[in-house]
């Protein structure tokens, strides 16, 4: 529990701080380098997440790149994570734990859907 | 005498040539348009877009309506600001049409049509609109207008465009439904 707790915490601090622009991309990177964690991109583009389904494992950061000309979100079904706006050229990163909720949308365009598998 | 005879025809050649060119280049269907034309009429088409967005921000208090319209507002500004950019690289001016003033003159009617609703009526009829709005534009820029344009950075501007109003038309499909759920 104490554990989950501190992992939810380290997402949306590490998600707050990139957004906010105090840590960059690659500053949670190498850090997420040093916990053994993968780095995935999503690319958002032609109206599409890509890829729209990834596979993951807990403690990997995942970082949305926005590619389209016209403002994007990645935001979690429930919103309990969100990139808010992402202009073009902007990026956002979570680190994921066991209570990310993995299925997520564009909030602007809610077709553009898509999900985040856990590896065992 | 020769040589103003030989001046004469030349000059008349010519007009001949601009009398042919500009019937040639007026238009009365959209598969006619040149690129500047079709240029103007997505101009048009995006900021007639915009102001239905507008209406709704200030007569609907629904906040799906809400959210939908800013989108709206925020995607078409950036899709003109593109066209905008790419016509100043080019150097060339987009042109007034036939369909530019036609799709001006029926949004005129639309939005005399849409004030005089309040609540669920005008979302209802704001949503509707939408959806028949993006659903008309989508097949003319599919079917008129990327078989036509010759320039590839307008044709692939358009191809980009045609595929964030899909999305724009999805999303109107979806609002219509539940509002009628």
């Amino acid at each position: 529990m104490w554990l989950s707790l501190t992992r939810r915490a380290a997402l949306v601090c590490v998600a707050h701080l990139v957004f906010s622009g105090q840590l960059s991309a690659t500053e949670v990177a190498q850090d997420t380098a040093a916990n053994t964690g993968t780095n995935h991109r999503v690319y958002i583009e032609d109206m599409q997440f890509s890829p729209a389904k990834l596979q993951v494992r807990f403690g990997d950061t995942i970082t949305w790149i926005n590619n389209d000309f016209i403002p994007h979100t990645a935001t979690a079904v429930d919103k309990s994570w969100n990139s808010k706006n992402l202009a073009k050229g902007e990026e956002f990163s979570l680190i994921v734990s066991d209570n990310t909720v993995l299925d997520y949308y564009c909030f602007y365009h809610p077709n553009m859907i898509a999900k985040i598998e856990i590896l065992n | 005498m020769k040589s103003c005879m030989k001046n004469r025809i030349v000059s008349v050649l010519m007009l001949t040539t601009l009398a042919v060119a500009s019937c040639a280049a007026v238009a009365t269907t959209p598969s006619e348009l040149n690129d500047l034309e079709i240029a103007h009429t997505a101009y048009v088409a995006d900021n007639i877009d915009i102001q239905y967005a507008h209406l709704a921000l200030a007569l609907s208090t629904n906040p799906d309506i809400h959210e939908f319209a800013r989108t709206m507002i925020r995607d078409h500004e950036a899709v003109n600001e593109q066209a905008l950019a790419l016509l100043e690289k080019l150097g060339a001016e987009a042109q007034d049409n036939f369909l530019s003033q036609k799709l001006i003159a029926d949004s005129k009617s639309i939005i005399d049509n849409l004030t005089q609703l309040r609540g669920a009526e005008f979302d209802k009829a704001y949503a509707d609109n939408e959806l028949g709005y993006h659903k008309a534009v989508n097949e003319l820029v599919a079917d008129a207008f990327i078989p036509n344009i010759e320039n590839p950075e307008v044709k692939a501007l358009f191809e980009q465009g045609l595929k964030i109003f899909k999305q724009h038309e999805e999303h109107a499909a979806m609002m219509v439904k539940k509002l009628n759920e």
